[in-house]
Parts: structure tokens; sequence; C-alpha cells
């Protein structure tokens, strides 16, 4: 695991689910959407870097998405010689009836290659953003 | 012209989801089945659906259904479908293909998916499935049309495709005993010594019967060409009773002149509204289940001079525009691949930019001020976290800002028509005394049992319900000679 985050969000955990997928669309800066299957999209995610744009192609595909517990998606990224998968989950626990605890995290599948280790502080820093995001969209929309 | 006589049990005519359903039921309750299909191919509007189906966890779902269905559709019948959506995934199983729970991969709007209204009560009672499998960038429904077709063909179960029935054939007794139908080298006589089941869509195609029983013009047809309404007109000959003649389900749409269906039109983001010819917001965007948001322009206000609010446009943000493209969630008929980031749609004028909204305004034609007005209203909503105008959820509220902004000209759309020949919950078409027509059945688009509103995955659910209890109750008949 190369990222995590856990925050506690003020609303019930249906809710908080029913939230979180149009949340997390919102939030990663996506461009030219393309759903090619029942559980399985394109994309452009335009990644940036401090001053530097990495437009990335990527496929994701929703993995162990259980409403209202969790929601899952494995993430495919290829440009040249960054390939890799990236699984990244949401796993939701209610902490009372008006409180939920989100739990993110995100986790590269399969074989590290020499490029991806090499990158790994820059994703690191963009999965925590996003989660950081997705957090506080969320506590917004539940405040 | 040659003349043609065929003889059988049972004659489905129409091959799609609900006539699969019926033939495959019928043969294995022993019946000779023969389908007829006027298309090329089967699969009919199932073949373009999202191939979503609903799963009835308990019977506490008929009052969901009946909520829906504003006392339209009896409620024997409501009783019939949700326990035959009780049985949905062991018949799926049986057939040798397995279910999975419906998610979206990525999120659309307006929104689909589960629960489809979630404050009409019972929905805690139903499931959202899909068939299991798929395979690289083939049409969503096509591991249900594979697992349907498979099951047909090792039945043995012949299917006469590019043959249209004509005309249903009753005896003296009034029993539907055959069909005549037009084939490659001439008619063709079937006699059908058990039941005819018609299984042959709605009327989408059909502009004579949209003018009389929709409620507005036009409504621009969105799936399979071949429903022209040819089963309701055969069943009206034969003394049918009607329902439903004024329901049907779609999707707002762009009517490209040069294609003959409709481009389905939704969005990945929720950064657009709808305005009408006045430059006014009419409704929430997001306030309804995406195959009823047509309901949203029959509205009728009289101190306004647009009435209803047709055209209509969505007015959306590049940002909007460079998410994903507005056609292609839902698959439609037209041999045409919208691009990922509209720009070719644009191109080709389809999608109207403007680098002000008072510029937008003009070459849409639409009141300048007022929709100048109106977008920056919205966006202050957004900016608030509150529509004081349509209470458009919060989550949904994202600006129509910066610069250039985009409209595309939208009109209600129909994926299916709901209306056609009454039948009762054996599937058996009723006469206007209430009396089942004798050794005639019909199930799916050509008549529908949901009577006002739908679910995503209602209408197949219902063709493969009620194609299955034809079948069966068609396999079951007295052979009359």
């Amino acid at each position: 695991m190369f990222a995590q985050r856990q925050f506690t969000v003020r609303a019930p955990q249906p809710r908080v689910w029913d939230l979180l997928a149009m949340v997390i669309y919102q939030e990663l800066p996506l461009e030219q959407v393309d759903i090619v299957s029942l559980d399985r999209f394109r994309a452009l995610l335009k990644w940036r870097a401090g001053f530097i744009n990495f437009p990335l192609h990527v496929e994701g595909r929703l993995i162990d998405t259980l409403r209202p517990e969790s929601y899952g998606c494995i993430i495919l990224v290829k440009r040249g010689p960054i390939q890799m998968d990236v699984k990244v989950a949401m796993r939701l626990k209610a902490l009372d009836q008006d409180r939920t605890e989100v739990l993110c995290s995100a986790t590269i599948e399969g074989k590290e290659t020499l490029m991806g280790l090499a990158l790994r502080g820059l994703q690191r820093n963009f999965a925590l953003k996003m989660f950081d995001s997705i957090g506080a969209r969320l506590e917004w929309l539940c405040s | 012209m040659d003349h043609q006589a065929i003889e059988t049990d049972v004659v489905v005519v129409g091959y799609g989801s609900a006539g699969a359903a019926a033939a495959i039921t019928a043969n294995d309750h022993g019946a000779r089945v023969l389908v007829l299909e006027k298309m090329p191919a089967g699969g009919g509007n199932s073949r373009l659906s999202a191939a979503m189906l609903i799963s009835a966890t308990g019977p506490g779902a008929v009052q969901h259904v009946d909520a829906l269905c504003f006392g339209k559709t009896n409620r024997k019948v409501i009783e019939a479908y949700v326990d035959g959506c009780m049985k949905i995934k062991d018949w799926i199983r049986e057939m040798g293909g397995d279910t999975v729970i419906y998610q979206n991969p990525v999120v659309t709007y307006p929104t689909s998916g589960f629960p489809c209204w979630p404050n009409v009560p019972g929905w805690e009672h139903t499931e959202l499935l899909r068939v299991a499998g798929g395979a690289g960038d083939e049409l969503p429904a096509m591991p249900l049309w594979r697992l349907l077709t498979h099951n047909v063909e090792r039945r043995g179960i012949k299917v006469m495709t590019g043959t249209p029935a004509r005309n249903l054939v009753t005896n003296q007794k009034g029993e539907v005993v055959g069909v005549v139908a037009e084939g490659k080298q001439g008619e063709i006589s079937i006699q059908a010594q058990k039941a005819v089941i018609l299984t042959c869509g709605g009327f989408e195609y059909n502009e004579e019967m949209k003018d009389a029983f929709l409620p507005l013009t036009p409504i621009y047809a969105i799936g399979n060409p071949g429903n022209t309404g040819d089963g309701i007109a055969m069943a009206l000959e034969v003394g049918a009773a009607l329902w439903h003649m004024n329901a049907f389900h779609g999707w707002f749409v762009f009517k490209a002149s040069e294609y003959e269906a409709a481009f389905t039109i939704r969005f990945h983001t929720p950064g657009f509204i709808y305005v009408d010819k006045d430059g006014r917001r009419f409704a929430n965007e997001m306030g309804s289940e995406v195959h009823e948001v047509s309901k949203m322009v029959m509205s009728f206000m009289p101190h306004r001079p647009n009435h209803p609010h047709l055209p209509a446009y969505a007015i959306f943000s590049d940002t909007t525009r460079r998410k994903g493209p507005l056609s292609g969630i839902v698959s439609g008929a037209n041999d045409y691949k919208w691009s990922l980031d509209n720009s070719k749609e644009v191109a080709k004028g389809w999608i109207t930019m403007g680098r002000t909204t008072g510029e937008l305004a003009r070459r849409i034609s639409v009141n300048e001020e007022n929709l100048t007005k109106t977008v920056a209203r919205y966006n202050e909503y957004c900016k608030m976290g509150r529509d004081i105008e349509f209470d458009r959820s919060r989550e949904t509220l994202e600006p129509v800002e910066g610069a250039p902004v985009y409209a595309i000209e939208i009109w209600p759309g129909v994926g299916t028509t709901s209306g056609g020949p009454r039948w009762d919950r054996e599937a058996r078409v009723v006469n206007r005394q209430g009396k089942p027509i004798p050794r005639l059945y019909a199930a799916g688009g050509v008549s529908s049992m949901w009577g006002f509103l739908t679910l995503s995955g209602g209408g197949l659910s219902d063709a493969i319900v009620f194609g299955r209890i034809a079948g069966q109750n068609a396999a079951a008949e007295e052979r009359w000679m």
C-alpha cells in the first residue's frame, strides 16, 4: 500500500456510499471518459505533478463494489515505459447512525516496475491529494 | 409469388428477449415452436439496452411496482411480475448463465441505476442485476442476448428472420389459430395448433401511432427501427383491448437529420442545466430517473409563451464537454461513434459554441438576457450549495462557468412505448369485454405492464417474466385440430 487516508463523514453510511461514486468521478481529473462495458471505462487522466502535466490513458475496472460497504476500482495506467495496476479501495464503516468512517487506500497490484518505483513519491502525493479532496467534498456535502 | 404453408404448435412473433424467453419456455413445456422476426437479425431493443434486470427479493416489491404504475396496472399482473422477478436469477442459471449485481462503471447524469426511486416505498425488496460476462467493447446486452440465442439454438427452435408477420388468423370460434407472414419467397401461412405469442416491440417508429397516442410531438425514437407497432395492429384486428397507450420511457435526445434514430444525451459530470426557448430553467435536471426525464417538458405553464418547453437546450461548460461523450452511454441504433471530447459534434454543428453566454444565446435564438441571468443565477446556487428554484441536490450543483460555453438542442426521446394489447396475469390478450382472446398471448415491448413510471431494468425484466409466462401457458393449450 503506498497511500492511505481515513476520515469521518457526518452522514449515515448508505448516504455516504451513494455520494462516494459521484464525488470520486467529480474530483478525479478525468477527461474523455468512455464507458466500454458494464464494469469498465477508459479515460484520460490529467495528472499534474508540480508544473508538469502527465496526461495518462487509463482503464478502470470496478471491483469489490458493494453498497453500502465498499467501493473499489483497479486502474490500469499505461504510458510508454509506465505501466501499472493501481487498486483504489474505499471501505465504509458506520460509527453510529449519523457518522461514517471512510478508509481509502491505494495499492500497486502485480509486479512493480523500476519506473513505477521511481515515480512512487509522485503517485503517493497524487493519491493523497485525491483522497483529501474526496474527504473535503464529502464533508461539505454532508455539512 | 410462392405460397408456403407451415404447421407448428406455437408461433412467436418477434425475436427479442420476450420472444426468446417465450420460445425457450414453450419448447421446454413440450410445444413445437416457430419464431418469426421481421428484421434481418433478432435482438430488437433488448440488444441495444443496458441489459439491466430487476430481481425481487421478496413480495414486498409489489408495493414498489404498484406505486410506480399509478393504478394503471392490475394488481394481479403486478404480483405475477414480482413473482417472476423473484425467479429470474434461477432461470438465468438454468439457462447456463450467471447474474451479478449491476454497478455503473462511472456515474452519469441524470443518474440511473439503483435504487431508481429511493423515495417510493418498497425498493429495498428489489435488486438490479446483469448477466455476468461480456468481452472487449461489445454491447452491454450481449451476454444476455448470447445466452438467450444459445438456448434457442441448442433446442433447435426454428427462427425465420426477415419474415414479418402480417396478420393473425382466427377460426369461427374466434380462436387465434395462425399467422400470415411475408417470407423471402412470398406469403407464408402458418398454422399454430396451440397459440400465437406477440413479442414484437412497440410503436416507436410509427409516426401515425405516436401522433395518436403519445402526449407530445415530436418524440424521437432511439432504438430498433423494426418497432412500428405491427403487433398492436394485428391484435386490434382480432378485438384486443388496449392499455398504457400514452406511456413511454426514454431519454432526452438530440436528433440529427441525417440519422434515422435519435442520439440519447447524458453527461459525465453534472455541470449542465436545461433551459427552454425562453432561456429559463424549467426543472430540477437531476430530479427524475433517467428513463422519465421527458416528463419534465410536459408541464403546461399558461403564463409563459413557450408551451411546452420545447425545443429545450442543455447548456454546459467546457469542463463538461471535455469530460466525456454526450451520447453513447446507452447504445443507439445509429452506426455512429460520438467523439470522446465532443469536438467532432461541435465541428458538425450539432453542438453550438459561444464565447460568452450571450453569444451562445444569440446563436441558438434563445432570449439572451434570460439565458445570461439563468446561468449566473444557477452558478450562484452552486456557490451557496442550494438550488432555491428547483431544489436540485447539493452534490449535483456543479457550475456552468468559464469560456467557451455550449448548447445542444434536446427533445423527448422514446426508447420503448408502453402501450399495446391489454393482457392479464397469464399473459393472455384480453378483448374489450375483458375476456381472453383464445390462444393469443403477448409479452415485451408490444405491450408492457409499465403504466406510468418504470425502473431501470424494468422493461427487460417485464419481457422475460411475461415471455416465460406466455410460453408456458401457450404450450399448455390443447391443440385445436
